[in-house]
This record gives structure tokens, C-alpha cells and sequence, in this order.
């Protein structure tokens, strides 16, 4: 490969990172239901793709696989089964928040800039080509945690949760070049399996709650 | 080192196993036929005996047989090893078990068969984990069966569950016994870590071979010190942490109760002195742990006895006087140990072996007396002294057993008791060949307690057999009681020629404690030959103090008979009235003595040592209530603080939970970042 294609791929995988970045913004900050699972669709995609650009810069054919199962997975068969919940529970309505989203964005951006500052020494000592992105991957986890906490209803919950398994599989493979096959395939299993079994409370939720607000099911407390 | 197939190592391995099976089988069958209950409790009998031998031959022979099985875990398999320590300790195991055992076969015989199998069943695992104790040459064996036991004797405990006071006591055991299990393992890792400073950790450190070559520091020398005393110091009852004791033992039935006071109490002593003698080892312990060790022992006798004297429950009496004697074999030990290390070899050797002694005694005659409190509860249906009374005539057998053993746990001359205080005293009186006022004193002072608690000792059984047996029944219950099965009563006999033996053949049992006592101590005891051979005692010789129980024995009877010849003249008008009678024709039971007025003296003398709570109404009282509560006094001024002080930091940790489930993300949040940032900025 000449060194030209290389840089610019470089770049590219660069490009790929603050994308996926934005995107967490983005997540955050989206008042409507189906755009957020848009928007996580998109995310799958900027990930298969910052995969496979990954795998071509590094010459590691396994991730190609890995960025194939990205986009069936992500890409196709979870924002299908996420639209399809939308559709079946008739959930349109805007996202409902617990801190308004200005001041959950400026809490985002020092978790950004937190997440730097920690993943600074773990770049230096990752030999992967794209190790400046380790940081972004670790912002991208951060955000979508934040995102769980901010969000009043359960659905919002889970696309966090999704969201933070991006980032994780994001960082993993900008750090070591993705985990062992067996070991992706498994999470990705899992968050699939994930996904049915919220569905199905998410029925049983409304059954029991009529509503998906959390604090429905804020009743731990021992009087 | 003998060879495996001459040691009786073997046999106790098949012995613990031949236990657990009859248990087993035991409890499977009796469910189905409930009249064989007996027969199983004769066999587990019956192989306590072959394990009685077997310790026997193995002190005989001052065998050291050690055997590698397959098992445990990766690294560590499981070790065994009966040397003359063991060999002692499974001798008092299978000896003073024999007799709880046939006596249980008479006491369960009434209880409906689901409770009567599954305690033989956990009686069965509770001997098999004993002895695995005993046996055990590895931390994890070690840890394994201890664990083992706690849980067994727990359910023992339990045996009548329904009871919120038993369930209460069983919990408060459960909790002691494992945090006495969790200090233990800490003695252990220190014991094991230490000396892998050269060389890598591995699981191997963890065998008792390995931890018995460890070079310590002076301060954590200490540390396993204080770890193993404490923590073994749960499970014996040594202050502050004897709670459990007097609310578990009036909670058990009578044979667990024989059985946790009599056996599994020296299993801490055993423990105690396997850490300190075998795995610190007396080069590494100092003097002064010797001095902690008697005076924390002479302290416990005192508290022990005068709290036995106020009790009314004759369980919870001999609960507390288990204290006691636990107090007096620790003062041995610590005695022992502050001889050895400043070189009196003869008396370290006499007063370990002083211990040893007493720790065999208290396992029989200890055991004699809980199971006789078993045939009082049982005969008249009260758990209070003041409820009893006159049971001599009615029960006369069991009645004399008793009184056995409270002559000898009362340390009166020609019993067992009476020996191993004595040996012990002597072992005190050899102070004055000590350098140093500070160790001078600590000995004397720890002899002072001794003797003060030995009399005090007499007068609490004075009280428990004058109360219970004597005078006249106090209630219906013990009007109507009745003589104990035959079964109870050949359990109870059996403990009582021991307490006997023990008593009268002292050199004899001396010569056998000789080889646990050397092999712990590096330390001989002197030869007990002498003129008189086996009849006399003379731990110092050539010319120190000497006894002869049988002699004193025969002397006894020779004074007494003539007393007695003359008491029973017959002719000159002798005639019979009720005793506490004074002269008049009224039922004399309220006028007896009862066990508070029996107590109130030593209430009076020693007040310092009770926190009381006393209303004496006023003389113009139109309904006068005389009440009188006594606490133990760790309780008011440690545990309850303690557990408030617990609550208190656990309400104000629940203002956390606030039941959100975003609140519970946002910790885990701030929790994720705390961490990542001690990471990163460490």
C-alpha cells in the first residue's frame, strides 16, 4: 500500500472517531424517539466503517469480519427490532429528560476532556495506528453513560446501554486491534439477546406501569 | 517418624470416615425405623472407642505419621497428621464421647424420629469434623473442618428451632464462630506469606510443614499471637467474647451440649497450642505473650465462676463454669510458655502438661454434669434450680453420678479436678526461680485467682447439687420426677469411671500427656518413679511437693467410716423428718435456701464484677415486688453500644439509597470516574 493511500486512510479513521463523537452529542441532545435510534443506526455505521478502515490500515483480515457482524448487527438488525418496538409500544412522543440538555451537553464536555487526560498514557503505550482514538472511544462510553442517567424513560436506558457497547467495541479495536473473534461474536449475541429480553419488558412494563417513566419503578425502598 | 502402616493415623482417617457413614446410614434408616436409634448411637459409641484407642496407641508409641491424600484444592492436597498433640486430642475425643453418646441413644429415645435422626446425624458429622480438625496438617483441611464443626454444632444448636431464645443463641454463636474462623485464616496467611519472601507464593505454604519453618518479625509474631488467641479465643469463650456461651448451652439438648462444652471447646485449646507450639514455634513467642496469656486466663476463671454462682439455669451454670475452666487451661498454657522462655524447662513442661491434664478432665466431668442437668430438665420438666429440688431421692443414681463430677470439677482431693489444679499450683509455686518482680508477680497473682476460683468452683457446686438434689422438691416437676433411662445412666456411668480413672492413676495419665507435652515443648517431663511407684505424685523431683489421690482416698474412707458407722446406730429414738423442716408441720419448700439467697453473699463481695438491677420495695409497699436482675456486664458496656453504634452507621449509610434508578447511575457513574482517575493519577 503506498504510503499516500495509508495517510489518508489515517485521516480518514481520524475523521471516523470524531464522528462517532459527535454522534454520542448527538444522541445526547435529541428530543425525538425514532431519531435516536436514527442516529444509533448511524452510529453503527460510522463503526463498521472506522472498522474496516482499521483493518485495512493494519492489515488484520479478522476485522473485516468483525465489521461485517458490525453492520448486520448494528447497522440492520437492532435499529429493525428497535423501530419495530417503537412502532408496536406507539411511542412518538419527545425524549423526556431529568437534566435539560444545555447542561447535560457542558457536563459532556468535561467528561470529553476527562476522558483524554485518562486515555493519554494509554495511547503512548498502544502500538495500533489508530491509538489517538482511544480517548474517543472512552468519551463516546462516558457520554452514552451519561445519556442513561439523564433520560427518564426506559427506552432512552437501553439505547445507552447500546451505545456504550459501541464505544467499548470502538476502543477495543483502536487499542489492540478488537478482541479475539469468539469473543465479539459473543457480545454481539449478547446484545442482541439483550435487546429481546428489554423488549419483552418493555411490554411488561407497560402492562404493570402504563407508562415507561423510570420512576415507576423507583419502589426499592424498605419502609 | 514412624512408618504409615504401624501408626494409628490410618485408623482415625477410617474411624472419622466410619463416623460419617453411621450418620449417614444412621439418619437414612432411623426415619424409617425410628427403634433403632439406640443401636446407632451404640455404634457411633462404639467407634469413638476404636478412636479412644487409637489416640491411645498413637501417645503410647509417640507415633508422628504424617499421609498426603488427593483432594483439596489445586496445589494443596490434603495433609494428615497425628502426632503425640493429635494423638492426645483424639483420646479425649473418642473417650469422653463414648458416654455422651450412649446417653443420647436414652435421651432422644422420646423425641419424634425426624428430630432424633437428623441429630444423630449431625452428632455423627460433628465428631467426623472433630477429629478432621485434630488431623488436619494444612491450613485448608485445618479451616475445612473447623468451618465444618461450627456449622454442625450450629444446627446442634438449633435442635429445637421453633424457640426464638435457641434461634437467637444460634445466630449469636453462628456470628462469633465465624469471626473467630476469619482471624484464624488471618493467622494463617501471615503464618504462610512470611516465608515467601524468598522464594514465590505458592498454595504448598499453606501445609502446617511449611508454616512450622517461618522466621517472623517480632511485631507480627505478636500480630499471630493475638490473632490466634482471639480467634480461637471465639470458639473457647475467652473474654469479652463469651456471650454466646451461657445462651447457647441452656438452648442445646443435654449430649450437644456435652458434647460443644466437653470436646469442641478443646478444640480451641488444641488449635491454640498447634499455632503457638507448632507453627509460630517457641523460639519466635515471647515471655511476655506468656503473661498476656495467664492473666487473660486468670481473669476469665474469676468472671467465669462468680457469674456461674449467680446463675439459676443449671445449664447456664455450667456454661459459665466452662469459662472457668477454659480461663484455667489458658493460664497453664501462658504459664507454660513464660517457663520455657526463660529456661525452667521442668515447670514449663509441668504446667503445659497441667493443661493438658485439666483439658481431658473438664471434657469428662464437664460432660458428666451437662448430661446430668439433661436428666434434671428431663425428670421435672424445669429448666430453674429454684424449681427443683430433693431429686436425690428420687433419681439416686444419676443423682451419685452427678455428684462425681461435682466433686471433681470442685478440684476436692481424691478427684481428677483435684489433680490438675494441683499440678498447676505447683507449677505457680516454682515463681520464686524466676528473675524479674514484673514475671514474679504475674505468677503469683495468676495462682491467687487460680486458687480464689477453685473455691469459688466448690461453692457454685455446692449450690448446684444442694439446690437441685437436696432439700425439698420445690414444684409438681420435681415431686413427680423419676429416675433417668438405663441407657442415660450407663453414659453417665462410663464418664464417671473415667473422671475416676483420671483421678486415681494420675502418673499414668501423666506418662501418656509426656509424649504431647515433648513433642510441643522440646521439654521432658521428669520421671515419675519414685518409692511408691504409680500411687505417688512428685512432679518435682527428688524432693518437691508430692500428692497420692488414692492415698488421700484411702485415708478419706478411713476417717469417714467411723463417722458414718456412728451416724447409722441404730436404737436411741432415731427418727426422719423432712429435711428444712425447723420443727414445724408446714411444707417447708419456701423455706429452704434458694439459689439467689445461695449467691447473694459472693453478689455482696464481689459487686464490681455485676451490673445489677435491684428493687427493694418500701416498707409502705401496699403490693411489695422483690426484684433482682444481674447482667452479664459486657453486654450493657460493649455489646450494646456496639450494636447501636453498628445501626447507627447503617441508617445513616441507607440515606444513600434513595430507590432511584438514576441516582443509583449516577454513583455508579462518579464510582467509574473515582476509579479511572485513581488509576490514571495515582
Amino acid at each position: 500500500m503506498a504510503p499516500h493511500t495509508h495517510l489518508l486512510l489515517n485521516r480518514l479513521v481520524g475523521f471516523l472517531g470524531s464522528a462517532l463523537l459527535l454522534s454520542s452529542f448527538a444522541m445526547l441532545s435529541m428530543r425525538r424517539m425514532s431519531s435516536l435510534v436514527r442516529i444509533f443506526a448511524l452510529q453503527g455505521l460510522l463503526l463498521t466503517l472506522g472498522t474496516l478502515s482499521v483493518a485495512i490500515v493494519a492489515g488484520e483480515p479478522h476485522l473485516l469480519f468483525s465489521a461485517l457482524f458490525t453492520f448486520i448487527f448494528k447497522v440492520l438488525v437492532l435499529p429493525i427490532i428497535l423501530f419495530r418496538l417503537l412502532e408496536r409500544l406507539r411511542i412518538r412522543g419527545e425524549v423526556e429528560v431529568l437534566l435539560n440538555v444545555p447542561t447535560t451537553m457542558v457536563v459532556g464536555l468535561f467528561v470529553v476532556v476527562f476522558s483524554f487526560a485518562l486515555a493519554s498514557p494509554i495511547s503512548e503505550l498502544a502500538s495500533t495506528v489508530s491509538r489517538g482514538l482511544i480517548g474517543v472511544g472512552l468519551a463516546a462510553l462516558l457520554l452514552s453513560f451519561l445519556m442513561m442517567i439523564t433520560r427518564k424513560k426506559a427506552i432512552t436506558q437501553v439505547l445507552g446501554f447500546l451505545g456504550m457497547e459501541n464505544a467499548l467495541f470502538f476502543s477495543a479495536i483502536n487499542a489492540t486491534y478488537g478482541m479475539p473473534m469468539v469473543v465479539e461474536l459473543g457480545v454481539a449475541f449478547d446484545v442482541l439477546v439483550g435487546t429481546f429480553v428489554f423488549g419483552i419488558f418493555f411490554f411488561q412494563i407497560r402492562e404493570t406501569f402504563e407508562s415507561f417513566d423510570l420512576k415507576h419503578m423507583d419502589n426499592t425502598q424498605t419502609e | 517418624m514412624n512408618s504409615l502402616l504401624t501408626s494409628p493415623l490410618l485408623d482415625s482417617l477410617w474411624i472419622l470416615a466410619a463416623w460419617a457413614t453411621t450418620g449417614l446410614v444412621g439418619a437414612w434408616l432411623l426415619l424409617r425405623i425410628p427403634s433403632l436409634s439406640r443401636l446407632f448411637y451404640g455404634l457411633l459409641a462404639l467407634e469413638s472407642l476404636f478412636m479412644a484407642l487409637s489416640g491411645l496407641q498413637g501417645l503410647a508409641g509417640r507415633s508422628d505419621t504424617r499421609l498426603v491424600l488427593a483432594g483439596g484444592i489445586p496445589g494443596l492436597p490434603f495433609h494428615f497428621r497425628q502426632d503425640p498433640l493429635s494423638s492426645f486430642f483424639l483420646l479425649l475425643l473418642g473417650a469422653a464421647s463414648v458416654g455422651t453418646l450412649i446417653y443420647t441413644g436414652g435421651f432422644m429415645k422420646d423425641e419424634p424420629p425426624r428430630t432424633n435422626a437428623l441429630f444423630l446425624l449431625r452428632t455423627a458429622l460433628f465428631l467426623s469434623s472433630m477429629g478432621g480438625v485434630f488431623l488436619a496438617d494444612d491450613a485448608y483441611l485445618f479451616m475445612l473442618s473447623w468451618e465444618l464443626m461450627a456449622l454442625v454444632s450450629f444446627f446442634m444448636i438449633l435442635t429445637d428451632r421453633k424457640r426464638e431464645d435457641v434461634r437467637r443463641a444460634g445466630y449469636l454463636y453462628l456470628l462469633m464462630a465465624h469471626g473467630g474462623s476469619l482471624l484464624i485464616l488471618f493467622a494463617f496467611a501471615l503464618l504462610a506469606s512470611h516465608e515467601s519472601l524468598s522464594g514465590p507464593l505458592s498454595l504448598e505454604n499453606f501445609s502446617f510443614g511449611r508454616m512450622g519453618q517461618t522466621i517472623l518479625s517480632p511485631p507480627v509474631a505478636l500480630l499471630v499471637f493475638l490473632l490466634s488467641v482471639l480467634g480461637f479465643g471465639a470458639k473457647a469463650g475467652i473474654l469479652p467474647l463469651h456471650v454466646w456461651l451461657p445462651l447457647a448451652h441452656p438452648a442445646a439438648p443435654a449430649p450437644a451440649s456435652a458434647l460443644l462444652s466437653g470436646i469442641m471447646l478443646k478444640t480451641a485449646v488444641y488449635g491454640l497450642l498447634r499455632i503457638l507450639f507448632g507453627l509460630e514455634g517457641l523460639p519466635q513467642l515471647h515471655a511476655s505473650f506468656g503473661i498476656g496469656l495467664l492473666l487473660a486466663g486468670g481473669v476469665m476463671a474469676l468472671f467465669g465462676i462468680l457469674y456461674a454462682l449467680l446463675q439459676s439455669n443449671p445449664k447456664s451454670l455450667l456454661a459459665y463454669s466452662s469459662i472457668e475452666n477454659i480461663g484455667i487451661i489458658l493460664l497453664g498454657i501462658g504459664l507454660s510458655i513464660l517457663y520455657l522462655k526463660t529456661g525452667h524447662f521442668a515447670a514449663g513442661a509441668i504446667a503445659l502438661s497441667a493443661a493438658l491434664y485439666h483439658s481431658l478432665n473438664h471434657a469428662f466431668f464437664k460432660s458428666l454434669l451437662f448430661l446430668g442437668a439433661g436428666t434434671m430438665v428431663h425428670a421435672t420438666g424445669e429448666t430453674n434450680l429454684n424449681r427443683m429440688g430433693g431429686l436425690l431421692h428420687k433419681m439416686p443414681l444419676s443423682g451419685l453420678l452427678v455428684l462425681a463430677g461435682v466433686l471433681s470439677i470442685s478440684g476436692l482431693p481424691p478427684t481428677n479436678g483435684f489433680v490438675s489444679e494441683w499440678l498447676l499450683l505447683q507449677a505457680t509455686l516454682q515463681a520464686p526461680s524466676l528473675t524479674g518482680t514484673l514475671l514474679r508477680s504475674a505468677v503469683l497473682f495468676g495462682a491467687a485467682l487460680l486458687v480464689l476460683s477453685s473455691a469459688l468452683a466448690a461453692m457454685g457446686f455446692l449450690k448446684f447439687f444442694g439446690i437441685g438434689y437436696l432439700g425439698q422438691p420445690r414444684s409438681d416437676g420435681a415431686r413427680s420426677a423419676h429416675e433417668c433411662s438405663l441407657a442415660e445412666r450407663m453414659g453417665m456411668g462410663w464418664l464417671t469411671l473415667g473422671t475416676l480413672f483420671l483421678g486415681f492413676f494420675p502418673a499414668f495419665v501423666l506418662s501418656g500427656i509426656r509424649g504431647a507435652v515433648f513433642s510441643l515443648s522440646g521439654a521432658d517431663l521428669p520421671s515419675f518413679s519414685h518409692e511408691f511407684g504409680w500411687t505417688w505424685l512428685l512432679p518435682f523431683p527428688p524432693h518437691g511437693p508430692s500428692t497420692s489421690p488414692i492415698f488421700l482416698a484411702g485415708l478419706l474412707l478411713l476417717l469417714g467410716l467411723p463417722v458414718f458407722w456412728l451416724a447409722r446406730l441404730p436404737g436411741r429414738g432415731r427418727r426422719r423428718v423432712p429435711a428444712w423442716g425447723c420443727g414445724t408441720r408446714q411444707t417447708p419448700e419456701r423455706s429452704q435456701a434458694s439459689a439467689e439467697s445461695f449467691a447473694q453473699p459472693i453478689r455482696h463481695f464481689f459487686p464490681v464484677f455485676f451490673s445489677m438491677k435491684r428493687h427493694i420495695p418500701t416498707p409502705d409497699d401496699p403490693d411489695p415486688v422483690f426484684s433482682l436482675a444481674v447482667e452479664d456486664p459486657h453486654w450493657p458496656l460493649l455489646y450494646r453500644p456496639l450494636f447501636r453504634l453498628f445501626s447507627l452507621a447503617a441508617e445513616s449509610a441507607e440515606k444513600v439509597r434513595t430507590g432511584r434508578i438514576s441516582v443509583y447511575l449516577v454513583y455508579s457513574f462518579a464510582t467509574l470516574l473515582f476509579l479511572l482517575s485513581v488509576l490514571r493519577w495515582r
